[in-house]
């Protein structure tokens, strides 16, 4: 007898499903359009009018912490649509202004200046300062060669080697007058008598009488003094040279740099700050005006990038942020690689004789620094996972500013003299993405998080399935072939593309909202319609592009098919036994998910009424498969034989399962395998369930219902459809039935079926071929009903134990079960 | 200044504390320039060394300022040992320019020294610039560059690779002079002159007199009264390799003018002889 003639002959047996209760299908006809060519591309965001809301609030809310989270699934299409709607949203707002780093002429050039300039002139005055020190380098050697200089310059030289030879002079004369020579030696000077204008032999001198001798040594000595003391004129005559010469220098130097300056302060004299700057570098270019000369004939760079030689670079401007000429808009910045230096920016190093050396010229910003006064786009979990990086984001958030820190001096891996940049205000939105658990715990764990990112714009990964929906989505679809150039999608591939949404979503009433998957579900089907020669993508070339996915990645699907026809993985899909039911369940590889029966077994002897779960026992079970066990105990204990103690041991077990078993997904399985051991009735092996039970044995929804469906109908399609096989699965599932079209075939042709129950009654009728039972008035089960049996042997084991005289602890009865 | 300007030798006079590396560089450029063999006085300054033996002489530091006695073997050491140095640094630079060079030392003084210079020669002082500042060394020089062909005097240390800067104060002294000039740049060596005191007719007679030693030379009539520093400006602004005027006592006057007109050049200056 086929399930359907069994449920039409036992009332309590469920129907197997109609064929088009088994897939929400999308009628081509209803879309109204010939292809997607014929459609207005959605700009928008597709069923995520919460997250609207929130990004809309978000971006409108001029108050400090309220940054945004932007919650979801990977793929979703939060990125593209966040961006987007940004982006129409920073068109319009003003830019932001430009910042520039410069030299601090007063502190040594350590921690250097930042500067606000109106959008657009920035690049003016780093390019006006440029020029300016290219204009200098030529225009103050010039200054320093025109013969106005050098005539002044050799006034005062002259004066100088006037006045020092004026000094000698003296005292030559005085020296000739007393008949002495002044003679220069390798280290000075000598003094010596001289007689007729030459110096005396010494045998002369000795020759001369006492007097004549001490009267020269006298002069000798009196004039010795007179040359210490122009000896000692000299320095001070040198030292009134340099500053007289210093002076002129000054002077000289002020003319070609207010020559040079002159554009530029003109420029920017409606700027205080800049005012200020330039006042200070047109001090230190007078002061440095001899180094400037120097470095500028000693440089063997051309003129044109003279003014980066490293005599010049303190004059330039290291212009950080630029936002064009003014008409961009605010910024909105997708940072993807958060590391600590490429969000608040970074002091990069040059290695000069084997030291490390830097400079204002060498600040690089960051993605702060680029987002500041729009939107900065984030990665939560990047953010999260690069060190330092979070801890930084929420310190610019949190004190408006940015302050440019180093990874290598917060953990001392350099000990090179370093810069302390000037705080530049920051003031942006920031939006995070990550993944829910992310935000739920960084609400958990981070107490600063809630009051720094207070919106949360929570994107749904599926959309109610209704008109306007179907139509947005083939608006989404046309937005994907218009951004990538795809070719047009006709209305049935739009159609078979709104179905594979479906099954993303699992669910027959909505459509997932997932971006990613389908718009590479569209770039593929594409593919395929190219190499077609196709004009169009047809639904064939999207059922293609389904296909050809699964098939990349269902190699272990495969293997472990395989394995069920080798029988070295044992599932039955005929006959009967007692105490053993097929159950299902799903294995997710990546991105992709198939089910696969297994065998669930159940034993029981006398006992204290313990059920082992041989999966916990093991470890290999999951808290909430344990739970599902724990629930069935419950409920037998509680549905049968209730004025008797539980009097027996059970095992239950998931046979040929090596890993993890995790869920309770099996659990009206197990408890099916159960009921047949204890009642001692055969369970059919054609039928395959799957769903979770409450201690009332109501079949509860569970997931992934039609990976496990189409797991047991590829099992039975390669042994041979008998037109008995099928599943049953949670009533309250059906409305997420999406299933293959060679499945909903089968069931068309009789050959399959797919039922739904409500209690696991329905499907032990289903699986046992008998009535179920319902309890009379008197309390009784029918005769020869499952559970009648079932109660019966229950009473049985209850009164053996009796017999046995067994108290009723657990750990008396496990001694005797070991015993026995 | 006859148009077959020749110099049998270059001459130097070199005193102890003379800057060495340009006196060697100097005088190996120009006696290969020349082709003239090089000879020269190591001068043992003769007063010093009476001074040093005279009792109670002392001897003052230029920068220590301190009276200290001359010890006269240490000061006679120094003196040839520094002499010597010179002289083999000579000799090698002379080597490697391929000129020939004879060497003599002598104790007497620099006055006397310059005396040795013959006529033909060309005389270099290798000395100080300032011992121009001595009445006797300023006007023994003078007197011997009227004599000579030329009197070389040292200039900075970097003299630049530029043209040849010539001064004649007339029409007539720059005419003489050409010769010279051709023969003192090196070939591909750019010859500026300035002419003081010159018409657009005498500046045109001289440009085609010069055109006979080749386009190289550029003759300019200067305003300017001091047509000397004029020169020495130009020189400098030119990083030129050598300044050439004319040895003129009533322009040049003292060792002070020289002086000063070395330092305004930044180069070498050759005094051109009346009579060379």
């Amino acid at each position: 007898m086929s399930p359907t003639d069994q449920a039409k002959a036992a009332p309590d047996v469920p129907p197997a499903l109609r064929p088009d209760a088994l897939r929400r299908r999308c009628d081509p006809d209803t879309l109204g359009f010939g292809t997607t060519a014929d459609l207005e591309p959605l700009g928008g965001f597709l069923g995520q009018s919460r997250a609207l809301e929130a990004l809309a609030f978000g971006t409108g809310m001029a108050r400090t912490g309220f940054n945004m989270f932007a919650l979801g699934t990977p793929g979703s299409g939060r990125h593209t649509a966040v961006s987007a709607y940004l982006s129409r949203l920073a068109a319009d707002q003003p830019t932001p202004d430009d910042w520039v780093y410069v030299n601090d002429f007063g502190g040594g050039g350590q921690k250097p200046n930042a500067l606000r300039l109106p959008t657009g002139r920035g690049a003016v005055f780093r390019d006006q300062m440029k020029a300016a020190v290219e204009d200098l380098t030529a225009a103050l050697p010039a200054v320093f060669d025109s013969d106005e200089y050098r005539r002044r310059r050799r006034v005062i030289d002259e004066e100088f080697e006037e006045a020092q030879e004026q000094a000698f002079e003296a005292l030559r004369k005085k020296a000739e007058a007393r008949e002495i020579a002044v003679l220069r030696t390798p280290v000075g000077f000598a003094l010596a008598p001289m007689k007729n204008g030459k110096v005396v032999e010494p045998d002369v001198f000795k020759a001369w009488d006492a007097k004549a001798r001490e009267a020269a040594q006298a002069s000798i000595a009196e004039l010795q003094e007179d040359l210490r003391r122009v000896l000692e004129q000299i320095p001070r005559f040198d030292k009134a040279r340099r500053e007289r010469v210093r002076d002129l220098d000054r002077e000289f130097a002020a003319i070609a740099v207010d020559q040079s300056l002159g554009d530029v302060r003109e420029a920017f004299s409606d700027l205080a700050e800049v005012s200020a700057h330039l006042d200070a570098v047109r001090a230190d270019m007078v002061e440095q005006a001899g180094a400037i000369v120097a470095a500028a004939g000693e440089s063997d760079v051309p003129n044109a990038r003279r003014a980066e030689a490293p005599g010049f670079r303190r004059y330039m401007v290291n212009l950080i942020v630029s936002n064009g000429d003014g008409n961009e808009g605010a910024p909105v910045v997708q940072e993807e690689n958060p590391t600590l230096p490429n969000l608040v920016g970074r002091i990069e190093h040059l290695q000069q004789m084997g030291t490390l050396v830097t400079d204002f010229m060498m600040i690089k910003a960051g993605a702060l620094h680029r987002a500041n006064g729009g939107y900065l786009l984030l990665d939560a979990r990047k953010v999260l996972t690069q060190p330092m990086a979070w801890e930084a984001l929420k310190r610019a958030l949190r004190s408006g500013r940015i302050v440019i820190e180093s990874l290598a001096e917060h953990f001392s891996l350099v000990s090179t003299v370093s810069l302390e940049p000037e705080p530049i205000p920051f003031s942006a939105k920031v939006v995070l993405f990550g993944e829910r658990h992310i935000y739920y715990l960084l609400c958990a764990l981070d107490p600063e998080f809630e009051e720094i990112f207070k919106v949360a714009v929570d994107f749904d990964d599926d959309a109610a399935l209704d008109g306007d929906t179907v139509r947005d989505f083939a608006r989404l679809v046309a937005a994907v072939v218009q951004n990538e150039s795809l070719l047009p999608f006709e209305a049935a591939s739009v159609a078979r593309m709104v179905e594979y949404a479906g099954r993303l979503a699992d669910d027959a009433k909505r459509v997932s909202v997932r971006l990613g998957p389908i718009a590479d579900l569209a770039r593929e089907a594409d593919h395929w319609a190219r190499q077609d020669g196709a004009p169009a993508v047809s639904a064939v070339h999207v059922a293609r592009a389904e296909r050809e996915r699964i098939r990349r990645h269902d190699r272990l699907r495969e293997r472990a098919r395989d394995s069920v026809s080798r029988e070295i993985k044992l599932i039955a899909t005929d006959g009967e036994t007692v105490g053993q039911v097929n159950g299902l369940s799903v294995l997710q590889l990546g991105t992709y998910a198939f089910g696969s029966p297994t065998r669930i077994t159940a034993r029981v002897r006398l006992g204290t009424g313990k059920v082992i779960d041989i999966e916990r026992e093991t470890e290999l079970g999951g808290p909430i498969h344990s739970k599902g066990v724990l629930i069935l105990s419950g409920l037998l204990a509680a549905r049968y034989a209730l004025d008797w103690p539980v009097s027996l041991s059970a095992s239950l077990v998931f046979e040929q399962s090596y890993g993890g078993v995790e869920g309770d997904s099996a659990s009206t399985a197990e408890l099916c395998a159960l009921l047949s051991a204890i009642a001692e009735v055969p369970l059919r092996q054609d039928l395959a369930l799957t769903g979770s039970v409450n201690q009332f044995g109501q079949v509860q929804a569970i997931g992934g219902v039609n990976e496990k469906i189409e797991g047991f109908f590829e099992v039975c399609s390669q042994r041979g459809l008998t037109g008995r096989q099928g599943v049953l699965i949670p009533q309250a599932n059906v409305q997420h039935l999406m299933l293959r079209d060679d499945v909903i075939d089968a069931c068309r042709r009789g050959e399959f079926s797919v039922h739904a129950i409500g209690h696991v009654d329905e499907a032990m009728a289903l699986l046992t071929g008998l009535p179920a039972g319902v309890r009379d008035a008197a309390g009784n089960f029918p005769e020869g009903s499952v559970n009648a049996r079932v109660e019966a042997r229950l009473i049985a084991m209850a009164r053996r134990r009796q017999e046995l005289g067994l108290r009723d602890r657990p750990d008396a009865g496990r001694e005797r079960d070991k015993d026995s | 200044m006859s148009s077959g300007w020749a110099p049998r030798r270059l001459f130097l006079t070199v005193l102890p504390d003379a800057d060495r590396d340009a006196v060697v560089t100097q005088s190996a450029e120009l006696a290969s320039l020349l082709g003239t063999e090089i000879s020269g006085i190591l001068v043992e300054e003769r007063e010093l060394f009476l001074a040093a033996a005279l009792p109670g002489t002392a001897e003052l530091g230029l920068v220590s300022r301190t009276a200290r006695p001359i010890d006269a073997a240490a000061l006679t050491a120094e003196i040839v040992r520094s002499l010597a140095a010179t002289a083999r640094a000579l000799e090698t630079g002379a080597k490697a320019a391929g000129c020939a060079i004879t060497l003599a030392r002598e104790r007497s003084s620099t006055a006397e020294a310059f005396g040795g210079a013959l006529p033909e020669d060309l005389l270099f002082f290798a000395g100080p610039p300032a011992r121009l500042d001595e009445p006797g060394v300023a006007r023994a020089l003078l007197a011997a560059a009227e004599r000579s062909a030329g009197l070389l005097l040292p200039g900075h240390r970097r003299a630049g690779h530029g043209p040849v800067i010539a001064v004649g104060g007339s029409t007539g002294q720059a005419g003489r002079m050409l010769p010279a000039l051709t023969r003192l740049a090196p070939e591909g060596t750019r010859v500026d002159m300035l002419v003081g005191g010159a018409s657009g007719a005498d500046i045109a007679t001289l440009a085609a007199q010069a055109a006979v030693f080749g386009p190289r030379l550029d003759i300019r009539a200067t305003g300017s009264p001091d047509v000397l520093l004029m020169a020495a400006f130009t020189a400098a602004a030119a990083q030129a390799r050598l300044l050439v005027v004319a040895a003129d006592p009533a322009r040049l006057a003292n060792g002070r003018r020289l002086r000063a007109l070395l330092r305004a050049a930044g180069c070498p200056v050759l005094l051109l002889g009346r009579e060379s």
